[in-house]
């Protein structure tokens, strides 16, 4: 079946697409999932047994932004209303505090 | 001090022959008909049927068997039928993506589901809240894990089927389906009466195949460690081998 002897509609075009795209999704994700919750930061291993972050002063940039973002993302355990002000907090005085 | 034992008085053993099969942890005739007697009605002849642990591994094997493999053929013919319908450039990138859940082994990629749908997980947490229940917990209930089982059979065997079929969309001669457009068919009866009757022989390999794979399901109640909701005949058959156990017998020191 060549694409020439194929001339789809418009719309049956967008189902296909649309369903493939869907298809595609729920065949990789898994695989994405656990590729992303693979990579641990320093501060991952920062949470007591109790839920308290221990964040030192200063953090570098990257890990920082990825934590906000986590705090986000559900599934991850890192409720946002705990470490969304915190983390903010820490993000400022990292931007503000350069290292020298 | 007591008498010698008679080994015809109190013997170690007895032969059993074939009594071994009819216990309750097997056939358990006695129990069937004892089900049998007392029901009052097949609903309640089933319920006690599932309390033995043959019928109850039968349930859920033939359960799984006859509702993936549909399911499964099903998912694939629709992603073959789809993908061959793709633009070129994206059709490798497509294929290769589509073969990713048949790759990982199913103990891996049952493993990975399971943590998916925990509590703590992407699915369990989404699940949790589009229910409004925190509590709500895909591992605590027996009617969910059968659920979440037969996704994982489907999701891990579909790319299977859809590597055939797309395999023997290739094959379809284009005359059929232009005579099939001059005549005035729609797709879906071009599907129907001229790209399935083609493709019977490998729905038939497929639907065979897969008969025989999930018949024998085994690795995805370990990696679900749903052992507790969901015992298949093979795993049953495992544990009756004492294979669960042989891991964690020590090893006797050699006498010499």
């Amino acid at each position: 079946m060549n694409s020439a002897a194929n001339r789809y509609p418009a719309h049956l075009k967008a189902l296909i697409y649309g369903f493939i795209s869907l298809w595609v999704i729920l065949a990789a994700f898994p695989f994405f999932w656990t590729l992303w919750g693979s990579f641990k930061v320093e501060l991952d291993f920062s949470l007591s047994l109790t839920g308290q972050m221990h964040l030192p002063a200063k953090i570098p940039l990257i890990p920082m932004a990825r934590l906000l973002l986590m705090s986000v993302m559900p599934g991850h355990g890192y409720k946002k209303e705990f470490y969304g002000p915190l983390l903010t907090q820490r993000l400022f005085v990292s931007l503000l505090c350069a290292p020298r | 001090m007591q008498p010698a034992r008679s080994a015809q008085q109190e013997p170690l053993g007895r032969f059993v022959g074939l009594d071994i099969y009819f216990d309750r942890g097997h056939l358990a005739i006695a129990e069937v008909k004892e089900a049998w007697a007392i029901s009052e009605n097949w609903s309640a002849f089933f319920a006690k049927l599932g309390n033995l642990p043959f019928y109850r591994a039968m349930a859920f094997t033939l359960t799984f068997t006859f509702t993936v493999t549909p399911l499964l053929i099903a998912l694939g013919l629709m992603i073959a039928l789809g993908v061959n319908a793709l633009s070129e450039r994206v059709k490798g990138l497509v294929i290769f993506v589509s073969l990713l859940p048949m790759i990982v082994t199913p103990l891996i990629g049952s493993l990975i589901l399971f943590w998916m749908i925990d509590s703590r997980g992407i699915l369990g947490n989404a699940i949790q809240w589009m229910a409004s229940d925190p509590d709500l917990s895909l591992k605590a209930s027996t009617g969910l894990t059968w659920v979440m089982l037969i996704v994982y059979g489907v999701w891990h065997s579909a790319p299977f089927a859809f590597v055939v079929f797309y395999a023997g969309l290739q094959t379809l001669p284009m005359d059929q389906i232009r005579s099939a457009r001059i005549d005035g068919a729609s797709r879906w009866e071009q599907v129907r009466y001229v790209i399935v009757p083609h493709l019977m022989p490998l729905i038939m390999f497929v639907a065979l195949i897969q008969l025989m794979d999930n018949f024998r399901v085994l690795n995805l109640l370990s990696g679900f460690n749903a052992e507790a909701h969901a015992q298949s005949l093979s795993w049953i058959i495992f544990n009756d081998l004492g294979g669960r156990h042989a891991s964690f017998r020590p090893r006797r020191p050699h006498p010499c």
